[in-house]
């Protein structure tokens, strides 16, 4: 028994890159996967933790050291690098619960199902990452992880409900039907969409442009390594690298373009285990009329998203430097898409009310990573190796999902009266919201064509 | 070897889902030796389409449609399970395999 206790003891003190491929493992036999793919998949998940580690490191030693100079030459204090949200979500499988995530999103999905709370059953199995994220930092500033997990579960509640609120929108936007939206970025438009309301009373933003065009044009500044090549060569310039800065340039495009690279080996592992899992509830509920909730790409072919993506970059750069009380460098997530495809949805599409809403929520995403970064920063290093970054630097992960949603909570939980007043608009708003799905619901249903019982 | 390539925003969650489920259906089939699923970011599509054999998009548009010039297949199926069985068969059939 005591030596039981050592090996466990030990294989532990590895870290998640050990101790996640054994968990991986024993799910896996545990839903039905043959003993050599259930290795197959563990072993994937360790490889892809590990090699997030690898790609974090080198970001470190480049682009950081890099952007240490930038702010000895500026004084400029950004000292958080921002790595993006596959990353970010990738370490937080490596946070000591995050497992316990798995059977708690399942296991409500399975309930609200069985109550007739819901009619989406949630397949997307990449963004229980993004609940896991919500608990461990309300975990962190708490120090309570049941804080942390009631947080998450009002996450996947109020995910599923936005779910079914939205279906019809989201079959008129791709063709789809019996599909709907449970991914977290979507519950931004809480706030999102009354904006998008208020900026229809204004004329100048009835104009429509033509997305196709433009993203055609600038289409190329969104591609990982032409993107991380810019953004490296201007850090490496204002660090005062002179011709050095090419390199960095260079160095910046490996990152990104590798970091993709690295993460996807995460779906690659959980892909057989979440199969098994959606079979196994498929069959405990024969007939029941479910919706597929799925991750957000299935609109990623929409032009408009992309450009309004691309215009927000040099506003992300040129506030991150000014903002005061941001310490993050956007860099990783510049592409970023929680903004800008949950707004596609809350605009319809109108790319100029996209572009003010990506715009205004730049502060916030300055401010929200910074505040976090140093807990991020924290389970970086406990995974990885002390070593894993460059003396004083920090990780950050700048344009996260509900950003706003999730700081205030923060805040809140922190006692800020701040923090207490978004939460009432958030409540507020949220009612409003929902009560306006109804309305855009049937509105889709009829111009798809739809029987009004249908909806 | 033939290449099907799978693209989606970032090229790393649902395109990774897809190229997973279709790799599992390939190794089932037999035909792993003969075909592999990969995952790829949209916004590079243009440099990955021109080395693949078939596209999976997962990216459909009720409005503006989009052209590819190599043969594809909706990958949606294979996400909500729903019709996965014969999206399989139109990807061999394509690729004659």
């Amino acid at each position: 028994m005591e030596a039981l206790q050592v090996i466990f003891q030990s294989i532990l003190d590895m870290g998640a890159a050990v101790f996640l491929p054994i968990v991986i493992f024993i799910i896996g036999l545990v839903v039905g996967l043959k003993p050599g793919k259930a290795v197959s998949a563990g072993l994937t998940l360790g490889v892809a933790l590990t090699g997030i580690n690898l790609v974090i490191s080198y970001m470190s030693e480049t682009v950081g050291v890099a952007a240490q100079s930038f702010v000895e030459n500026t004084g400029v204090q950004l000292t958080a690098l921002d790595m993006g949200w596959a990353p970010a979500l990738g370490l937080c499988w490596s946070w000591k619960y995050a497992f316990v995530m798995f059977p708690v999103q399942i296991g409500i999905n399975v309930l609200m199902l069985v109550l007739g709370w819901t009619k989406t059953l949630n397949v997307d199995m990449w963004n229980v990452a993004n609940k896991i994220f919500t608990a461990f930092i309300v975990s962190s500033v708490t120090g309570n992880s049941i804080i942390g997990f009631a947080v998450a579960v009002a996450q996947i509640v109020l995910e599923l409900k936005n779910a079914d609120a939205t279906k019809n929108q989201i079959t008129e936007l791709t063709g789809v039907p019996g599909v709907s939206m449970p991914h977290p970025m979507f519950l931004s438009n809480i706030f999102f969409y009354p904006f998008a309301r208020l900026l229809d009373k204004i004329p100048f933003f009835r104009n429509e442009l033509n997305a196709q065009t433009l993203k055609q044009k600038i289409g190329i500044f969104g591609e990982n390594h032409v993107l991380g090549f810019i953004v490296g060569t201007i850090v490496g310039l204002v660090g005062g690298q002179g011709v050095g800065a090419l390199l960095t340039g260079v160095q910046a495009g490996t990152a990104l373009t590798l970091f993709p690279m690295v993460s996807k080996l995460f779906m690659t592992a959980l892909t057989p285990i979440s199969d098994a899992a959606n079979e196994f509830i498929k069959k405990k509920f024969p007939g029941r009329e479910m919706v597929i909730g799925l991750d957000w790409p299935i609109l990623a072919g929409n032009p408009e998203i992309w450009v309004a993506i691309i215009f927000t970059i040099p506003v992300a750069l040129i506030v991150s430097m000014v903002l005061p009380g941001n310490t993050t460098l956007p860099f990783g997530n510049l592409m970023n898409v929680c903004v800008c495809a949950a707004a596609f949805v809350a605009c319809k599409g109108n790319m100029l009310k996209m572009i003010v809403t990506s715009w205004i929520m730049v502060p916030i995403l300055c401010w929200s990573a910074s505040d976090f970064a140093p807990m991020l920063t924290e389970l970086a290093v406990s995974t990885g190796s002390a070593d894993i970054l460059v003396e004083g630097q920090q990780l950050a992960w700048w344009g996260m999902d509900i950003a706003e949603i999730r700081w205030m909570i923060v805040e809140a939980l922190r006692g800020n009266v701040v923090g207490f007043g978004v939460l009432a608009a958030f409540i507020a708003l949220a009612v409003y919201y929902f009560k306006s799905q109804k309305k855009e619901e049937q509105e889709a249903a009829v111009r798809m064509g739809w029987t009004a019982e249908e909806n | 070897m033939k290449t099907i390539i799978v693209a989606c925003g970032g090229g790393i969650a649902t395109s990774a889902t897809t190229a997973a489920k279709i790799n599992g259906r390939l190794e089932d089939m037999g035909l792993a030796g003969k075909a592999k699923a990969e995952a790829v970011d949209i916004k590079s599509l243009d440099m990955f389409i021109s080395n693949a054999d078939l596209y999976v998009s997962v990216t459909p548009m009720a409005r503006g449609q989009q052209e590819y010039p190599i043969p594809t297949v909706s990958g949606i199926p294979f996400l909500t399970g729903i019709g996965a069985d014969q999206a399989m068969q139109q990807i061999v059939e394509l690729l004659k395999l």
